[in-house]
């Protein structure tokens, strides 16, 4: 943490960027974003195993447009959705400072974005053994049974979008949800409208997920909803192999088009 | 009406539930179900989960669903058929061991859909919720009902107000005629009571600023940059809303299906750029700072002035859901030192 600190302050105090986006002490033994934009704010600063929120998601939000360098603590999550961003050109080299970690808190010092990828491809996913478990059992279920599973499952959403808020993928100035004319998605959170939410979602983000969670934590009534896009992650490995955030100048598997792909779905 | 003291065993409460739902009514109460505690239809008392602080969600869905039918319509060639839904075939329902923070929450919630005119829907739904709250004998971090207005005992907006005085019995405070009705119609199951002080307990709940002394604040607040700085984490759900007893937005929705459709009433929440979206393209909250800057006045300064109530009740709820941690008691607190 004291190495992550002097970083921080340093790139402060010698203005290589305006803000160091970073954790400090929340409610209780929580802890939250933070948003450092002098040297001394620094000593606020903590990181520890709380420290699992996403904060790539910031890259895209409001606070970040009007500071021209930004810098980042940056567990191997952060890597992955920064470098998956970058390659969809959402945030560019040269403004964004990685200060990288790793998930045992270890501070790596600062990454550009080819050591970022490089750090990224020796660290493990965010995929649990139980997260395994539960996607073989889903994925045993005959296909009736897995699809009223997910029904179900998304019955009890009640449409927030605090999996969307807090996906650092999901920043589309308009999502679909919010296109009414035509009306894709229902906007009532009834049981086909949420189920509906949900596959549109996981599809915008199959190919583009880099499997940190933050969907699930965020939720409110604790759906499982990254279960959804660690499956399709593991179907694009399996029919495109192609893996998100990995590489800056990945080509997304569903918006792009090589000569290997399979075809085996035109029937 | 004045309150009336009564006493009522746990195993007396059991057979209240039960004699309620044999009776046709639907019961609701906290379960624990998946790891997280919400309000769910039940008909023993074995299935509530008395030990959780708050349940995630608020018990408003009862009177204001998070989606429901207002109406259906049907277009023929000669003209178009609109039936309106039959508010008259709404259950009686009883929501057992809601928080006197969750009855509180009726209060403005009531006030915001009595406001100019009464919301029949809602009203009629109200009209048959009869509200049975368990006073609290735990807080957390983020409880501070004390600081606006409300306090752990608390009987407002509660039809009957329990409080556990040993653990075979509760203090029963008949609060309402619709508390009135249950006791009545079960009068061997309570029992006889001089006044009890609860004070002992009951949780203690730290009080740290006033309700008015925010109102009074926020007078010369709205061109602050404190807005700015409070919401800079706030990632623009809207799980706060959606998780508030007092909050009552929502937006009205059509589907549409050939020649006829449903017209639904959804939540909705100011935590999203959509709700101020206008058809022009303008937006007069564009940034998510004047969200939160609105949240925040909406319930200490407007609905003050419009419904002479605050807009919430201290359950701490959209504190516990936030995925960024705003703590809205530690934002207030600042606001009131500011």
């Amino acid at each position: 943490m004291e190495e992550i600190k002097k970083i921080a302050k340093q790139l402060l105090s010698e203005n290589k960027v305006q803000m160091v986006i970073g954790f400090e002490k929340g409610t209780a033994n929580k802890v939250r974003p933070a948003f450092f934009t002098k040297p001394d704010d620094v000593e606020k600063l903590i990181y520890n195993e709380a420290c699992i929120h996403n904060l790539a998601l910031y890259l895209k939000k409001d606070i970040c447009h009007h500071v021209s360098n930004v810098a980042i603590v940056a567990n191997p999550n952060v890597v992955r959705s920064i470098i998956q961003l970058a390659s969809e050109n959402q945030v560019k080299e040269e403004k964004v400072t990685i200060i990288g970690i790793s998930f045992e808190g270890k501070s790596i010092g600062i990454l550009d974005f080819k050591a970022a990828e490089e750090f990224a491809k020796t660290q493990p996913k965010g995929l649990k053994p139980e997260d395994r478990a539960f996607i073989e059992k889903v994925q045993a279920m005959p296909m009736e049974e897995r699809f009223n599973y997910w029904v179900e499952t998304f019955s009890t959403c009640v449409k927030c979008y605090a999996c969307r808020a807090s996906c650092p993928m999901c920043y589309c100035g308009k999502c679909n949800v919010e296109t009414n004319n035509p009306q894709w998605i229902p906007v009532a959170s009834h049981k086909y409208g949420n189920l509906e939410w949900h596959i549109m979602r996981a599809m915008h983000l199959a190919g583009r997920c880099i499997n940190c969670g933050e969907c699930t934590r965020a939720c409110p009534v604790d759906i499982p909803l990254n279960m959804l896009s660690y499956m399709l992650t593991d179907f694009v490995m399996d029919e495109f192999h192609a893996e998100a955030g990995l590489s800056a100048t990945y080509a997304p598997a569903l918006s792009s088009y090589t000569n290997i792909d399979k075809e085996n779905f035109i029937k | 009406m004045e309150i009336v003291n009564k006493l009522l065993d746990k195993s007396a409460l059991s057979a209240l539930i039960e004699r309620l739902s044999k009776s046709g009514k639907e019961v609701y109460a906290p379960v624990k179900e998946n790891g997280i505690t919400d309000f769910a239809k039940i008909d023993t008392i074995d299935t509530i989960d008395f030990d959780c602080i708050t349940t995630i969600q608020s018990a408003k869905s009862l009177v204001f669903p998070r989606v429901e039918n207002i109406l259906s319509y049907k277009k023929t060639s000669e003209d178009i058929v609109v039936k309106n839904v039959d508010i008259t075939a709404f259950p009686e329902v009883v929501a057992l061991g809601t928080r006197p923070c969750d009855a509180a929450g009726f209060i403005p919630l009531d006030a915001i859909f009595c406001t100019d005119n009464a919301d029949e829907i809602f009203n009629a739904r109200l009209k048959k919720l009869t509200i049975i709250s368990i006073s609290c004998k735990k807080a957390d971090e983020y409880c501070f009902c004390t600081s606006v207005n409300g306090n752990p005992g608390n009987t407002a907006g509660s039809d009957i107000l329990l409080t556990e005085i040993s653990d075979s019995t509760y203090f029963a405070e008949i609060v309402s005629e619709k508390g009135k009705a249950i006791f009545d119609a079960n009068t061997d199951l309570f029992k006889e009571t001089a006044a009890i002080d609860k004070t002992p307990h009951l949780a203690e709940v730290k009080q740290e600023f006033t309700a008015e002394a925010i109102n009074e604040k926020l007078n010369t607040l709205f061109e602050s940059d404190i807005w700015d700085k409070q919401s800079m984490r706030c990632v623009g759900c809207g799980a706060c809303a959606y998780v508030c007893p007092a909050c009552g937005c929502f937006d009205i929705q059509d589907e549409n299906k050939g020649n006829k459709g449903i017209r639904h009433r959804c939540w909705d929440s100011c935590g999203f750029g959509l709700f101020t979206l206008h058809t022009s393209g303008h937006n007069p909250r564009e940034k998510q700072s004047q969200r939160w800057r609105q949240r925040i006045f909406h319930k200490f300064s407007y609905q003050p002035v419009q419904q002479k109530q605050f807009g919430c009740v201290g359950c701490g709820r959209c504190s516990r859901a936030c995925p960024a941690d705003m703590n809205i008691a530690e934002h207030l607190k600042e606001i009131a030192v500011n």
